[in-house]
């Protein structure tokens, strides 16, 4: 096989052997946030891949977490549907109100997905009878796969990373499929591909759900591994740690969010100690990736191989 | 009744001029350079810890140490743009990634610099006027008055300096104005040295109002933002209209319904202009 | 991209070192907000248990049965945000083996953090003012001061004694979270049962600086007393500020979470005069500047009297661990805080274990309630609550 698809397939490997080889609940720990990281940077991934920059991704992932909880603790339904109901949720909120948002280009896209995640940031903080207001809801259920409670950080760490391997694929499949096709080109020049009879609206609407989709299925895995869900997870600040991983790591490929969300996830525990300067070096590090790396760090490795292969 | 609408009415004028200020620098720094200044809300931040630090720990008098403030702000902006936003401009993507990061690296050096507790700034104006039945204190007032000077002053730079003229021309078409030879580069300074200035004249004058903090220019972007979306991304009447109208809608809703109702009806109108008519009230299809 | 795991690889393996593993050290965690929001709060947790701790180490450390150990204190940021409190909490228990937490401080982060709690059998002195704080459920957390359910009362009997007795009109103001709500509950109660009106109760969004609309709608009511209830300090210096601005003159209150400096230096020494305050301690007493003068060597601010709450609550522990004679049997500990209470503060008054009758378990630590009186820039002790 290629080298390339040997790497990957070393990297497989580490990722689902390392937690037996380091066994610290703490890593662990640090491995689940990384996994669900990844899903939602992911789902953000995909959106930037078709020239949106969806500011509701945080929001999305908060309907997700806060649905998924509340299927499991009011009506009694086992973690194995909530799960996905979850996901299916969000993907038809994002489906209904897809064809207003995507008609909006560039930067009101921005502004308006902005509005939006802020906008349900308030209901999770208001309607305090469905979603326990700015305290949030806290004893949520562990999930449960087929009768068997997940209660180690290692069965959430195995879950996550499934999810991840899952929406990676889903991700390079999309883009390299004829769907993939089309909003390359829709992406190069709209008109052109609308005169051929594309319906430039639906692709995009398509591709909104589906990251939809995968936002509420992070939500999920987020809501009922740690057992507490407040509004503020999922606000501006969430979106903008997703931004920045998908920056650093770079947009044009899925495995850029993957290295953005294992660089940065575990920084602000590794600058714990020096938590004045934790934000700084983010904001220091964003600077530089925009400055001196504005395809990423998967940009940076691309080109590297391409020197490394002409002569 | 009377009352209380007088109060509401002035309570939101006040505050809407602020707003104007804001939303005016920000949207100067869009129609000019199409970059959506995220660290706008910093600006702020630090023209009010200046004023604090020359008229509070340094005990300069107030005005000195308002102007010198004011400019120390509008000096860092053409220094942002200089040394970062320049590399950048024409990637509308990476220019709002930038704001992002350099926002995020203001706040933390004024946490840093000064720790997390609100502070007071002086207060040189004190005591309240009556208008009638309603009360509206004195340094409010000054913050309004200083505010529309300050809107006075900008609209006379724009329209009768030839620096201003040469802005618009910019704002216009870009290629049309340098075919007239006008250099972009300094404009592009000027604009965002300008926008700038007037977001720290924002924070400065704000300072004694309430308390002064690392992360006090969160809420007055967000401001900006909702004014500048509803008047219109570049245009300069909409974000004066447009602030004005959200200081005296906010000022109802959050006396009569509570400060939550009258967020959720900001964020409801932003989506609404933006998907049915997005170049806001005065803005032009661009 | 054998670089990618590379560097996936360092980053994994350098979290994952262990730490140093020093076999006579008793490591107490404390977690609370240290930027941001309430970090006075968080700071005033972490330095009154690093006094206490300094303290006995300097004297030869804490002799536990037959030996001796360095208390070594481990202070985590929770940046007032429970997700963050949670990954302190796993940090604390799963990396740095601690078995007792000073904290979280807030109490979305206390409520996040009680299932790591229960199922480690990690003792828990927290700070938070929820009421679901303390519960039969969890036996392992407990509650380092007295909150506004516990002084709440004797306040509103105090103010009933020492106002004005035609002073009964009263207005309540909270932030719109869970600490807010049951302060609304409560004192709503409380004042009605003293024989107050309630003509006005307002709940503000966390984010708000701009009181002047609420305060319009609460003055048009003429209340003789403003309780700005569980505010925090500096807002609620604001509160006072424009409150006084638009005209009022009647008397201000704080039934809720202490912070008087704050309150002078937002509101100005002005408007703050007269305003009164719950107290965690006298700051005229010696021990309580003896306290402040070692703080502010150790740090160079000024120290929130909720510190010697703090500070007396790791005693408490102390004598807890001591009492149980194990430093690892946490059950044993937990039981052994009957034995280590009452105690006497170092301010001299005497501290109880109670709250059954409250919260179902005697799981608090009830300290004594100072009235305060912002005289002239500064705060003055003129009495005690009961």
């Amino acid at each position: 096989m290629t080298s390339r698809k040997a790497v990957l397939l070393g990297l497989v490997v580490v990722a689902f052997g390392w937690p037996f080889v380091i066994e610290n609940r703490y890593v662990t720990h640090i491995g689940v946030l990384i996994g669900i990281s990844t899903t939602v940077s992911l789902s953000l991934n995909m959106m930037l891949r078709i020239g949106q920059l969806s500011a509701a991704q945080a929001a999305f992932m908060g309907l997700g977490a806060y649905t998924s909880t509340l299927l499991v603790m009011r009506l009694g339904l086992p973690f194995l549907i909530a799960f996905p109901a979850a996901g299916l949720l969000v993907a038809a909120i994002a489906a209904v109100i897809g064809p207003f948002f995507l008609r909006v280009k560039g930067v009101y896209f921005v502004l308006l997905t902005f509005a939006l995640g802020e906008g349900i940031g308030l209901v999770f903080q208001e309607w305090v009878s469905l979603f326990g207001g700015n305290n949030g809801i806290h004893g949520i259920p562990k999930a449960s796969l087929f009768g068997m409670a997940m209660l180690t950080p290692r069965s959430y760490y195995f879950f996550a990373l499934a999810l991840v391997v899952v929406t990676f694929l889903v991700a390079l499949g999309v883009f390299r499929s004829a769907l993939g096709a089309v909003l390359d080109s829709l992406n190069e020049n709209e008109e052109l591909s609308q005169s051929l009879g594309v319906n430039a609206l639906s692709y995009r609407v398509c591709i909104f759900a589906l990251s939809g989709f995968l936002a509420g299925l992070a939500g999920s895995v987020y809501a009922h591994y740690t057992g507490f869900l407040s509004p503020e997870a999922f606000g501006f600040s969430t979106f903008i740690d997703m931004l920045a991983i998908n920056v650093v790591g770079g947009i044009s490929s899925p495995i850029g969010p993957v290295l953005g969300a294992i660089l940065l996830v575990p920084l602000p525990e590794l600058l714990r100690d020096v938590k004045q300067y934790q934000m700084l070096t983010y904001g220091l590090l964003l600077m530089s990736a925009v400055l001196f790396l504005p395809s990423g760090i998967a940009g940076g490795l691309q080109r590297l191989r391409q020197r490394q292969r002409s002569p | 009744m009377l009352a209380l609408t007088l109060q509401i009415v002035l309570n939101g004028l006040t505050t809407g001029l602020v707003y104007v200020l804001m939303a005016l620098g920000f949207t100067l720094i869009f129609g000019i350079m199409r970059v959506v200044n995220f660290a706008h809300g910093e600006l702020y931040m630090v023209g009010a810890f200046a004023v604090t630090v020359l008229n509070g720990r340094l005990s300069w008098p107030y005005v000195p140490a308002l102007v010198c403030s004011v400019i120390l702000v509008g000096l860092l902006g053409s220094l942002l743009e200089r040394v970062l936003f320049r590399r950048v401009i024409g990637n509308e993507f990476n220019c709002m990634i930038l704001a992002l990061a350099v926002s995020i690296c203001l706040q933390s050096l004024g946490l840093i610099a000064f720790g997390p507790d609100e502070i007071g700034a002086p207060r040189p104006v004190t005591g309240v006027f009556h208008v009638g039945p309603a009360v509206i204190p004195a340094d409010r007032l000054f913050v309004g008055a200083m505010a529309m000077l300050l809107l006075v002053a900008f609209y006379v730079f724009l329209n009768k300096t030839h620096l201003g003229l040469m802005m618009r021309a910019v704002a216009q078409d870009p290629e049309v104005a340098a075919l007239h030879g006008i250099r972009p580069k300094l404009i592009h300074t000027a604009a965002f040295a300008i926008g700038s200035l007037l977001a720290g004249a924002a924070g400065a004058l704000m300072a004694p109002i309430y308390t002064v903090f690392p992360y006090m220019g969160e809420l007055p972007m967000m401001k900006a933002f909702i004014v500048v979306v509803l008047g219109g991304l570049g245009s300069l009447l909409g974000a004066v209209i447009g602030g004005l109208l959200l200081g005296i809608v906010e000022s109802g809703f959050a006396t009569m319904l509570g400060s939550t109702a009258a967020a959720l009806v900001a964020f409801a109108v932003v989506v609404a202009t933006i998907t049915v008519r997005p170049e806001g009230l005065m803005g032009r299809r661009s | 991209m054998r670089f990618t795991s590379l560097i996936a690889g360092i980053i994994i393996a350098l979290a994952g070192l262990p730490s140093a593993f020093a076999q006579d050290s008793l490591k107490i965690g404390v977690i609370g907000p240290m930027t941001g929001p309430g970090a006075q709060w968080g700071l005033a947790a972490a330095g009154g248990v690093q006094i206490a701790a300094k303290e006995v180490n300097d004297k030869g450390g804490l002799k536990v049965g037959d030996k001796t150990y360095r208390v070594e204190v481990v202070p985590y940021d929770e940046q007032y945000k429970a997700a963050v409190a949670i990954s302190a909490m796993q940090r604390l228990v799963n990396q740095d083996g601690v078995k007792f937490v000073f904290g979280p401080v807030s109490s979305a982060g206390t409520l996040a953090v009680m299932d790591i709690s229960k199922d480690t059998k990690t003792i828990g002195i927290t700070g938070a003012y929820s009421s679901k704080a303390i519960d039969p459920s969890n036996p392992y957390m407990f509650r380092v001061y007295s909150v506004a359910s516990d002084f709440a009362e004797p306040m509103v009997k105090w103010l009933k004694k020492n106002l004005p007795a035609n002073a009964t009109r009263v207005a309540i103001v909270n932030p719109n979270d869970e600490t807010g709500w049951d302060s609304d509950k409560l004192l709503t109660e409380l004042y009605k049962k003293y024989g107050y009106t309630v003509v006005a109760k307002e709940l503000y969004e966390r984010s708000v600086r701009d009181y002047i609309p609420i305060l319009t709608k609460i003055l048009a009511e003429k209340p003789d007393l403003l309780d700005v209830g569980t505010a925090p300090p500096a807002s609620a210096g604001l509160i006072v500020r424009q409150a006084r601005e638009l005209g009022y003159k009647g008397d201000i209150v704080k039934i809720g979470g202490s912070g008087p400096r704050q309150i002078i230096e937002a509101a100005g020494k002005d408007a703050a005069e007269g305003v009164i305050n719950y107290l965690p301690a006298d700051e005229q007493n010696p021990a309580y500047q003896r306290l402040a003068a070692d703080y502010k060597t150790m740090s160079g601010n000024e120290m929130n009297p909720l510190l010697v709450n703090w500070y007396d609550g790791a005693y408490i522990l102390m004598a807890a661990i001591q009492a149980a004679g194990t430093v690892s049997d946490t059950d044993k500990v937990r039981q052994s805080f009957a034995k280590a209470l009452p105690h006497k503060s170092v301010l001299g008054g005497t501290i109880r274990l109670g709250g059954k009758d409250l919260y179902g378990i005697d799981n608090a630590f009830l300290t004594t309630n100072y009235i305060g009186v912002i005289k002239n820039g500064d705060v003055v002790a003129v009495g005690t609550a009961d």
